[in-house]
Parts: structure tokens; C-alpha cells; sequence
């Protein structure tokens, strides 16, 4: 089918349906489609900073890849040591197996285990060491004896340095020789024998003894005092109490 | 210049793949004789299916903007197929079809008719009558089906025959002919009713 089949008067007004030209200029703007595309830049002026960013996060990621691989032991694990992080969070190594020791062989036996002895103190005065122990009745008459002590220096207050470089001397002796203090708890037979075992410790008492005898020898009123005083506290202890006027001797010095 | 290079392309045996294979290497030059040689036959069919010339030069725009997008699926010999008549062929069913998809699209927007742009110059009455006459025309063409109005447009307009219509159409010659016989009925009754009834 063609024009020509269409009737003429269906003709004629069809191509009152006239068309204008395309507009001048279409061909041209057409053209612009085959003008390559411009394509924004792949680097702009940041180019720099960005490649230092890149630097930046590549070099934390590899820190941090690293970090959990130290301390997950798979780098130990291939004897790669990173030198800081190694340090900081790689796992302990597992300690040395100890070696078990072997059990001891038991051996049964019909003998029964001794029995587990507790120290405990001695209640019965006989089985007491008087020279280790102080009863109650020794402290009474030491603490007796100490306050007498302090009334006879108080009346006679020229004898307190005297005494007091006699017990300097004593116990320059005694730090020197400790061993003393147990050896006079000891009776005089076992004394001597345990000197006579030890020549210098018994040289250390002689020449103690010595210096005794100089000392009394320097101070001979003290000595005579001292006597007088402490026979009349002893047989104040000892003996009840008598009449002066009966018992006038008694205060006499021997 | 482009006329002449139009001849130089006409002479050759198979113009169309020649002028194909130079779009293919981006030649702007090989564009711009299809450009020259399709521009208006595609801006024509355009116009006459839409009715609007500036949409109608967007359509062509369109239609040979996709040649030179997609010469790579140019098939040598293409322009030896049956009904076809090469870059031609290829443009109008192209065309063809932008036009249906906007008028679908127009239809989906909006169940109005096409309105008619009204030309407010001032024109002697033997002018005015004409353009009473061509608008009335118009309305009857644009009141057709898209598919029987591409038929009227390809056959009467574009002068093709029945099997390159129907090819275009990507319909067989046998509906394409019946569609055609329904598109020329539809035509007359309308144009002869309005005529009965400006007589009336």
C-alpha cells in the first residue's frame, strides 16, 4: 500500500498535516555527542594530603594487624619478634614442665607412728629447772630485794656511782662472755669442769674475779656499807621483828 | 561539504556498514552525514506521532545519539535484511518506538487528549480556513491509536511499503495490513464526520 491507495480526498487533507523543518543548529548540537566525555580528574589539589592519609591508615592498619597478631602468638608462633609489641602483649610462654617426683614407695610396717609430742609447760614444781624457770615467789623476792636496793641508795646517795661503775664492769663481763649467765646456774663441780674444758673463757673469768678484788680493794667503805646494810635486810627477811635494845648486836657489822 | 560526502558514502556498495565501521571508531565526521542524511525524516515522524515539534527534536536527538552509543551492535549485512533499509530502517523503528514509550508515559501522567499549541497570529481568513482545515486534521490523526497512527505516518507520510511499516512496527505484514485497513477507516469516518457536521 502506497499514497496512491489512499483515496484523493483523504489525500488531500492528510497533507494539510505539514511538518516544519528541524530547527537550524540540530546537526551542530547533535555533534556534541561525540565529543568525549570529560571526566572530573582523578586527582585534584588535595592530592598530597590524601596521600598522606592513605599513608597514615595504611600504617595504623598495619600496626594494628600486627598488634593482634603479636598478641594472638601467631607471630611468636613464627619466631618473628615485632620489637615493641612483642614485648608488650605476647603471651607468656607456658612455664617449664616441673618433673613429678616420684611417689615414695610405701612401706607398711606394723610399727606405730610416733606420736606427735606438743611442748607444753610443766605444772609440777619438781620437774621445773629452778636456774630456767622463775616461779611466783622468786618474782616476789626479787622485786623485794629491788626496792630495798633503791632504799639504801636513797640513804646513802655517795655510793650510787660506785655501784654503778661495779655494774658497768659486770656487764662489760657479761656481754663479753654470755655464756656466763648459764655457767653460774651451774653447781660448782660441773662449773669447774666446763671451765677447765675451756681455758680462755676461764682465763676471761679469773681475770673477772681480778677486777673484783681490785674494785673492793679501791672502795673498801662501800663494800663495809653495803655488807651491813644488806646483813640487815637479810635478817630483816629472815628474823622477825626484835626489840633494837635486845637485839642491839644485830645491827653490827661482822 | 557533508553532501558531498553523503554521495561519496551513496556510491559505495554497502554505505551503510562502511559508514557504520567509521562510527565505530568514533569518526564525528562518518555521525555527521548521518546526522545530515536522517535528521529530518526522524524529526518528521516525530512530529507527526507526539504533535509536538520541540519534543519531536528531542526524540530524533535521542534516536541518533543511541547510534553513535551503540554502534558496536551494527551487525554487518543488517542493512540487507528483508523490509529493512539499513541505518534508516534502524533509526525509524528506533524513533518509532520513543515515540510510543512517551505517549504511553503522556497517558499515564495524564488522560487528556495532546493539546494543540494555539497560534494567536493574526491571519486572513483563507489562512485561518486552512488552519481550521490542518488542525482538523491533526486532531484526527492524534485521535487515532499510537498504533494505527504510526501506520498512517509510516506508510502515507514516510511513503514506505507495507513490509518495512510492519518491520518497523516489528509487527508481521499480515497485522500490519489489517492495522493499516482499520487506521484508514478510522481516518475516514472521522474526517467525514466532521465534515458532515460543520455541513449540518
Amino acid at each position: 500500500m502506497s499514497r496512491e491507495d489512499f483515496a484523493p480526498e483523504m489525500r488531500t487533507a492528510l497533507d494539510r498535516f505539514d511538518v516544519p523543518d528541524v530547527r537550524d543548529g540540530f546537526a551542530e548540537r547533535m555533534m556534541a555527542v561525540t565529543a568525549p566525555v570529560s571526566r572530573p580528574a582523578l586527582r585534584d589539589r588535595r592530592g598530597g594530603w590524601r596521600l598522606a592519609r592513605r599513608a597514615i591508615i595504611g600504617t595504623v592498619a598495619a600496626g594494628m594487624v600486627s598488634a593482634a597478631a603479636v598478641a594472638s602468638g601467631l607471630l611468636g608462633a613464627a619466631g618473628i619478634r615485632v620489637p615493641v609489641l612483642t614485648a608488650m602483649l605476647a603471651p607468656a610462654p607456658d612455664p617449664a614442665p616441673v618433673p613429678r617426683a616420684k611417689p615414695k614407695a610405701v612401706v607398711r610396717t606394723a610399727v606405730a607412728p610416733k606420736p606427735v609430742v606438743v611442748p607444753t609447760v610443766p605444772t609440777d614444781p619438781a620437774l621445773i629447772d629452778p636456774g630456767r624457770f622463775v616461779t611466783p615467789d622468786m618474782m616476789v623476792k626479787r622485786a623485794e630485794r629491788r626496792a630495798q636496793r633503791r632504799a639504801f641508795l636513797r640513804q646513802n646517795p655517795e655510793l650510787v656511782p660506785v655501784i654503778r661503775q661495779a655494774r658497768q664492769q659486770e656487764k662489760a663481763f657479761i656481754r663479753a662472755n654470755p655464756e656466763v649467765r648459764e655457767l653460774r646456774r651451774l653447781p660448782m663441780a660441773e662449773r669447774k669442769a666446763y671451765l677447765a674444758e675451756r681455758p680462755e673463757l676461764q682465763a676471761a673469768v679469773r681475770a673477772r674475779q681480778a677486777e673484783r678484788r681490785a674494785f673492793r680493794a679501791a672502795n673498801p667503805q662501800a663494800r663495809a656499807v653495803i655488807r651491813a646494810r644488806i646483813e640487815q635486810g637479810r635478817a630483816a627477811m629472815r628474823l622477825p621483828p626484835v626489840d633494837p635494845a635486845i637485839d642491839g648486836n644485830a645491827a653490827a657489822p661482822r | 561539504m557533508a553532501s558531498a560526502a553523503i554521495a561519496d558514502v551513496e556510491n559505495i556498495g554497502a554505505p551503510d556498514d562502511a559508514l557504520m565501521a567509521r562510527i565505530l571508531t568514533r569518526d564525528a565526521g562518518a555521525f555527521r552525514i548521518l546526522v545530515d542524511s536522517h535528521a529530518r525524516t526522524l524529526h518528521r515522524i516525530a512530529h507527526r506521532m507526539i504533535g509536538d515539534p520541540v519534543e519531536a527534536e528531542d526524540v530524533a536527538q535521542e534516536a541518533l545519539a543511541r547510534l553513535w552509543q551503540h554502534a558496536g551492535r551494527w551487525r554487518v549485512g543488517e542493512s540487507g535484511q528483508a523490509g529493512g533499509s539499513g541505518i534508516g530502517a534502524w533509526l525509524t523503528r528506533v524513533t518509532m518506538n520513543l515515540c510510543l514509550d512517551r505517549l504511553r508515559r503522556r497517558r499515564f501522567a495524564s488522560n487528556e487528549t495532546v493539546p494543540e499549541r494555539a497560534d494567536d497570529t493574526p491571519l486572513a481568513p483563507a489562512l485561518i480556513e486552512a488552519e481550521q482545515e490542518r488542525q482538523r486534521v491533526i486532531a484526527a490523526i492524534a485521535a487515532l491509536p499510537d498504533n494505527q497512527r504510526a501506520a498512517i505516518v509510516l506508510t502515507y507520510y514516510e511513503d514506505q511499503p507495507n513490509a518495512a511499516a510492519a518491520d518497523n512496527l516489528d509487527m508481521n505484514i499480515k497485522a500490519f495490513e489489517s492495522l493499516l485497513l482499520r487506521a484508514r477507516g478510522a481516518l475516514k469516518r472521522a474526517l467525514t464526520s466532521e465534515d458532515t457536521g460543520e455541513n449540518q
